[in-house]
This record gives structure tokens, C-alpha cells and sequence, in this order.
């Protein structure tokens, strides 16, 4: 079983976030900084566990806490076709 | 008023800056009783020297953007780049001021991928590590950072008598009997010091 891996392409930066393409589909998605932030995790090795203790390291938030936005953030980025 | 000490080798890119603050500037020199700093880096800058002047206290590094994981690694709580306006270093002093971290959120992504490299280098697997199977890494992973059952079962997709089942089978693995022993089992400093507590 692999961890989450990323599939699009960062096309560009706007003031409201990064363009990515998605190059399965040719779809563009509009992700924020954090969003893409998470995305760049997803490099098929990196465990859910792995992306909460380097998020809670970096911001000060509880582990728990941590698992949990991660958590919703791969959901959204799944729902939007960017993982898989 | 807040006293911030300033440490500087170069002149600050803007003027406006000391209008926001008082920034006591000039190079080598501490302001008395600061609650914070700014270190302004340029190349061939004695940058540790400046950090151990600092002491505890909290800083923002205003480098080129090539130096940040240098400086998160000599503890710098925020990270400015010299294309940073004055607003958003005085948000950033601002912000590391009150316990929060401010780094530019174009370099997040680069920042988590270097602390997750770091923790890998350093962590040490428990014995029995190699016998667990892939699904039940991923359970222990977050069993042992504290994860409530419930909240493993949404994360990975099964259900909560499954994750059960999985740390059961983790446990006679390991040889250990209780979450609270398996998070022991990590070497990570974030788990230890959550056991600590």
C-alpha cells in the first residue's frame, strides 16, 4: 500500500494561491498556500503521521489537531483529483 | 512599547520599519530588555555569533530566500525574504512576538519536506518494526502520535473495529499491551516530550 501521491503540475502563482493542472484531465485547480503546501507532501512515501508531526512542528498545534487538518486537507485535495 | 534588539550588517531595506517599532540598529548591538530580534543576514555574515546574541529570545531572519532552511535550523522563528514589504515584516515580527511562527507561505511546502527528512534521519524504529505490514505501519504511526482510535479510522479509511484488529496485531508484534507503551516505543522528540507530559 503506497501513501498519498500528487498528480498535477504547478502552472503558476496568483495573489489568491498556485494554479496546478491537473495532467490526467488537462483541468486546472486554484489551491492555496497551505493546500499546496500539503500537496508537495504527498510524494507517495510520506505518511499521514509523517505530513501531522512536521505540520505540528512548524505551527505550534497539537499532533491530534494536526492529523486532523492533514486529514481533511487530502480529502479535499483526493476530491479534487489531485491525489491518488 | 516593545523593544526589539536589531541586529544588522546591512542597512535595512526600508525606512519605514523603525517608524512601526523601536528597532534599536546597528551592528553587534542588543537593545536592553528586547522581546525580540531581527537579524538581518547577508552573505559571509558571522550569523551564529548574531544567534547567540539573541539568546532565548525569538527572531525573524531577513535573508535571501536560498538561506531559510539554514536559519529555521539555527532556530529562527520567522523568515523574510528581501522582497518582503514593510507591513508584512512588522505582521511577521508581530506574530513571532506573540509565540507564533511566520514563514512565507510560498516556502511551507519546502519547510515541512525538510523537517519530515530531518525526523526520518533521526528516528529509530522499535524491534519488530520489519514485521509489521504497511497498512499496520500507518496505524502505529498514528497510534503513537496520540491518535484516538476514532480519529485513525476516519483518517485511513476503515473502521474503528478495524483499527482495533490492527493495533492488536501491532501490539503482539511489538510486545506491548497498551497504546501508552507503543508511543513510548518512539524515538521522535514530539512523542517523547508528549509522554513527558
Amino acid at each position: 500500500m503506497s501513501e498519498p501521491l500528487a498528480v498535477g503540475e504547478l502552472t503558476g502563482r496568483t495573489e489568491d494561491g498556485f494554479w496546478l493542472i491537473d495532467t490526467e484531465n488537462g483541468e486546472t485547480r486554484l489551491l492555496n498556500d497551505s493546500a499546496r503546501a500539503i500537496w508537495e507532501l504527498c510524494d507517495g512515501t510520506t505518511s499521514i503521521g509523517e505530513m501531522a508531526v512536521a505540520v505540528a512542528e512548524l505551527t505550534g498545534m497539537e499532533t491530534g489537531d494536526a492529523v486532523e487538518d492533514v486529514a481533511r486537507a487530502l480529502d479535499q485535495l483526493l476530491d479534487l483529483g489531485l491525489l491518488r | 512599547m516593545i523593544v526589539l534588539g536589531a541586529f544588522q550588517a546591512h542597512p535595512l531595506p526600508f525606512e519605514s520599519i523603525t517608524n512601526s517599532m523601536d528597532l534599536r540598529c546597528g551592528a553587534d548591538q542588543v537593545a536592553d530588555g528586547f522581546e525580540a530580534a531581527l537579524l538581518v543576514v547577508g552573505d559571509g555574515d558571522p550569523v551564529t555569533s548574531m544567534v547567540d546574541q539573541v539568546g532565548d529570545k525569538p527572531f525573524v531572519v531577513l535573508a535571501e530566500e536560498s538561506r531559510m532552511l539554514e536559519m529555521v535550523e539555527l532556530g529562527c522563528s520567522g523568515f523574510v525574504t528581501w522582497n518582503t514589504t514593510p507591513d508584512e515584516l512588522v505582521d511577521a515580527m508581530k506574530t513571532v512576538l506573540e509565540g507564533g511562527a511566520a514563514i512565507p507561505p510560498s516556502m511551507l511546502g519546502t519547510l515541512l519536506r525538510h523537517i519530515v527528512r530531518r525526523r526520518r534521519a533521526s528516528s529509530e524504529k522499535p524491534v519488530g518494526w520489519d514485521e509489521l505490514t504497511d497498512r499496520e505501519r500507518q496505524v502505529y504511526e498514528l497510534a503513537s502520535l496520540g491518535t484516538e482510535r476514532s480519529e485513525i479510522a476516519r483518517t485511513l479509511f476503515i473502521s474503528p473495529d478495524t483499527v482495533r484488529t490492527h493495533l492488536q496485531r501491532i501490539y503482539q508484534k511489538l510486545g506491548v499491551h497498551s497504546q501508552t507503551e507503543l508511543m513510548s516505543l518512539s524515538r521522535t522528540e514530539l512523542v517523547m516530550e508528549e509522554v513527558d507530559e
